[in-house]
């Protein structure tokens, strides 16, 4: 009974230093259920939807340049997959040609300005989202 | 005794030590290395953004007693010039509510007092209420949110859109979930085969692929036994029998001239526009290209004469065909509209067990077949599955995931699962398969997520727009709009379906004469839609009492005050290069041939406008039909004066 006192500290101090141990679980990431399907990103969700809604008309579903308004098109929409085409465009750039249309880079007058309609969040969501359609990113898919 | 003085001296120097560990420890503590690691990295940027004084940060939301200290670590929250730094320290995106207003748990969930990562995301014991994963975000925006659109969540307007769709609501109890129309089963004993019946109960979807009635996973007995309960149900909705079809019909299914004559009124009537066929059309109605051999002759032909007499409700217009289209167009259908991949002889249909009907009305009783079909004589209320009330704040722990051992416990993954295979949980579960893919499940997880507590959250901010009241259409013109189901496809003042422009203000938009035409024999203006305006064989006397209702109510006061400028030659010259060069009109509208095709062509323009409103339309074209592809100009008065000047010159009439 004499060392009572410290046993209880040696206890205290053992409880102690147990309560340090950490252990840090993921939020997002393997224990979301989903299958083989990788979980896709919320940006990059949202961006796809303002690129459906507003850009694959011309552009296509894939970026390609392919879809259904652009065969009477002259120039054709610009195919968004293509490598030197994103190399060659800051995000700013691409930003302010989804603002202020394809006349601002000297391209096509086809283009309209979407600074009316988009605000500038949904502008950069369509840049971040345009970014993943690059074909040496996802294999062309 | 001297011992016992050495040990409390030891044991007070101790203490005294253990003291001192205490500053060392918020010295060391997660927070503290954030702040560091944060004042670090804004240093390296390239515009200057002040440090953060050390010390827990916090955002007082009195109004939902609450106490957010994540902005501790997440200290550039309200900074946009830390757009690029990684988490935690990255501005937050721009949103409808204020973060340093509203706080963050209000939306995200998770431990605003907390500290440290794993117990602010809330993944800790005794913990109910941890972050939503990312890819739910939304839910938080629901949670205030009831019922209306919300703006910028797509995903959750998605889920809860898929959830009336689908009519979670038939079996759950879900808070302000509406439910769809799905076809009463009145006189489905003269509606169907016994063979197609039985086929389309053992699993809907080999039948009719586009279809939104679940698999219930009948076993051979069970779906057999429910067929011949139902075909026990002979009377139609207004308890007559079913007339005999004219006896003209069943030659003209043989009739290769008839047949041909049908096809051409199928696709005059545009019945692509709402129904698939061979994987094409819209999707208001159901897929058709099998109704041939699904539906009998005889009630064909007397659903299509007059479509809401047998199925009450029904979306579908009553056309005003004259005998012999109505007979050549359910010959087309009987001839042409099969399932020529179905031999009934290979189906093998078992006999009439006895007892049939006493098991088939329990099955209709078991699986809730009224939850979505009505169908009198049959019992109306089945058993319901359980209410998901308050299901986004459930604990994950306490729910049953019976077989599924592989799931975490944790509620969006458990809701996940259950979604995408209901009898995976336990073995006789009554919750039938759907087919939905990845996104429907994210859309309606997130839209599960979003019913909380009612008393979570003050009062006040709960959202639950009103309905608006009930349109009401009376006489005449109220008659045809309900004959024609013209709301079905278009909009009346907030009420109506999607898929058509809104004719709120179709009076002050287009030429009464042009109207008159375009009724009298309706053509696709874009030809790419597959979704057009049927044919829907009007009378002349009928199209008169719809221009009167057009003319009377279906206009804005706002676009007849709307002044229009003289045209002269400089200013038609300038709007013409409005038109094609600044504005990239063209992209999108034809003119001469030349140009996009995802607007109207505007050839005739002139014809079918009406000046005032090309002009309103021109300001702002979402005010008129919100969500519209067609991007807001933002072109000042003159320029918007050039353009109507330049279009007003567009004219086909000689």
């Amino acid at each position: 009974m004499r060392c009572a006192p410290l046993w209880t500290f040696a206890a205290i101090s053992l409880l102690l230093i147990l309560g340090c141990g950490k252990h840090t679980p993921d939020p997002t990431g393997s224990r979301r259920y989903y299958g083989d399907t990788p979980v896709p990103d919320y940006q990059v969700r949202l961006g796809k939807q303002l690129f459906e809604d507003h850009c694959a008309v011309c552009h296509g579903d894939d970026g390609g340049g392919g879809g259904f308004n652009s065969y009477n098109l002259n120039p054709a929409p610009r195919d968004l997959t293509d490598h030197d085409f994103q190399e060659s465009l800051s995000d700013d750039r691409m930003a302010d040609a989804i603002r202020f249309g394809g006349r601002f880079r000297g391209g096509s007058q086809n283009m309209p300005a979407w600074k009316g309609t988009l605000t500038s969040r949904e502008v950069d969501l369509l840049v971040q989202y345009i970014r993943t359609l690059r074909d040496d990113e996802t294999g062309g898919e | 005794m001297k011992r016992w003085w050495y040990a409390y001296a030891l044991l007070g120097i101790a203490t005294v030590a253990l003291l001192a560990l205490s500053p060392a420890k918020s010295f060391f503590s997660e927070w503290r290395h954030y702040q560091k690691e944060y004042n670090r990295r804004i240093a390296e940027l390239a515009v200057r953004v002040d440090p953060v004084d050390p010390g827990i940060k916090q955002i007082w939301i009195e109004e939902a007693d609450r106490i957010d200290r994540c902005i501790t670590c997440h200290v550039g929250f309200d900074n946009p010039d830390t757009e690029d730094l990684p988490q935690p320290f990255t501005s937050h995106p721009e949103v409808a509510h204020d973060p340093r207003e509203y706080g963050c748990t209000v939306c995200h969930q998770g431990q605003g007092l907390a500290t440290e990562y794993v117990s602010s995301i809330g993944l800790v014991e005794h913990w109910d209420r941890p972050i939503f994963p990312k890819q739910y975000v939304e839910a938080g925006c629901g949670r205030c949110h009831k019922q209306e659109i919300v703006p910028d969540a797509p995903i959750l307007n998605r889920g809860r859109k898929l959830i009336e769709e689908f009519n979670c609501a038939a079996c759950h109890e879900i808070p302000y979930a509406g439910k769809s129309y799905v076809v009463p089963l009145d006189g489905v004993g003269v509606r169907m085969e016994r063979a197609q019946l039985y086929r389309w109960l053992l699993n809907p979807r080999a039948v009719t692929a586009s279809t939104e009635m679940p698999d219930f996973r009948f076993s051979p007995e069970q779906a057999i036994d429910l067929t011949d309960y139902l075909l026990t149900f002979t009377k139609l909705a207004d308890r007559s029998q079913l007339p005999s079809p004219p006896a003209e019909l069943a030659e003209a299914v043989d009739d290769y001239d008839r047949v041909e004559a049908g096809g051409v009124t199928f696709r005059k009537a545009r019945c692509i526009s709402c129904h698939q066929v061979e994987g094409r059309g819209g999707v208001i109605g159901e897929e058709i290209g099998t109704a041939g051999s699904h539906y009998s002759m005889g009630w064909l032909y007397q659903y299509l004469e007059n479509p809401k007499r047998l199925l009450p409700g029904v979306p579908m217009p009553r056309y005003g065909l004259s005998d012999r289209r109505l007979i050549d167009l359910t010959a087309y259908i009987v001839a042409e509209q099969r399932d020529w991949s179905f031999n009934p002889d290979e189906l093998d249909v078992p006999e009439q067990r006895d007892g049939f009907y006493e098991r088939g009305e329990a099955l209709w009783t078991t699986y809730n077949c009224a939850g979505c079909h009505s169908l009198s004589g049959a019992p109306e209320e089945g058993e319901k599955g359980p209410s998901l009330n308050g299901i986004g704040v459930k604990p994950g722990y306490r729910l049953e995931t019976g077989k599924r051992v592989d799931l975490p416990r944790d509620l969006p993954d458990i809701l996940r699962a259950k979604i995408a295979e209901p009898r995976s949980f336990f073995e006789n579960l009554r919750m039938p398969q759907y087919a939905f893919d990845h996104e429907q499940i994210d859309a309606i997880v997130t839209a599960l997520l979003s019913i909380g507590d009612e008393d979570e959250l003050p009062e006040k901010w709960t959202v639950v727009p009103d309905q608006p009241a009930r349109l009401e259409m009376n006489g005449p013109a109220g008659r045809l709009f309900e004959r024609y189901s013209c709301l079905t496809c278009h909009s009346l003042n907030g009420r109506g379906g999607e898929m058509a422009p809104d004719l709120s203000a179709i009076g002050s938009q287009l030429d009464p004469d042009w109207i008159r035409d375009y009724l009298k024999i309706p053509f696709s203006r874009r030809p790419i839609l597959s979704e057009r305006m049927p044919n829907l064989f009007l009378s002349d006397a009928e199209i008169d009492t719809l221009l009167d209702f057009v003319r009377l109510n279906l206009v804005s006061d706002s676009i007849a005050a709307v002044p229009v400028v003289e045209s002269t030659p400089d200013l038609v010259e300038r709007g013409r290069s409005l038109f094609h060069e600044t504005y990239a009109c063209a992209g999108c509208h034809q003119t001469n041939g030349q140009g996009g095709y995802v607007g109207p062509p505007l050839d005739g323009a002139a014809d079918r406008l009406q000046p005032s409103w090309i002009r309103a339309w021109l300001h702002d074209p979402n005010r008129w039909r919100p969500g519209t592809i067609e991007p807001r100009p933002q072109a000042d008065k003159d320029e918007i004066d050039a353009l109507t000047a330049y279009l007003l010159t567009l004219s086909e009439r000689k």
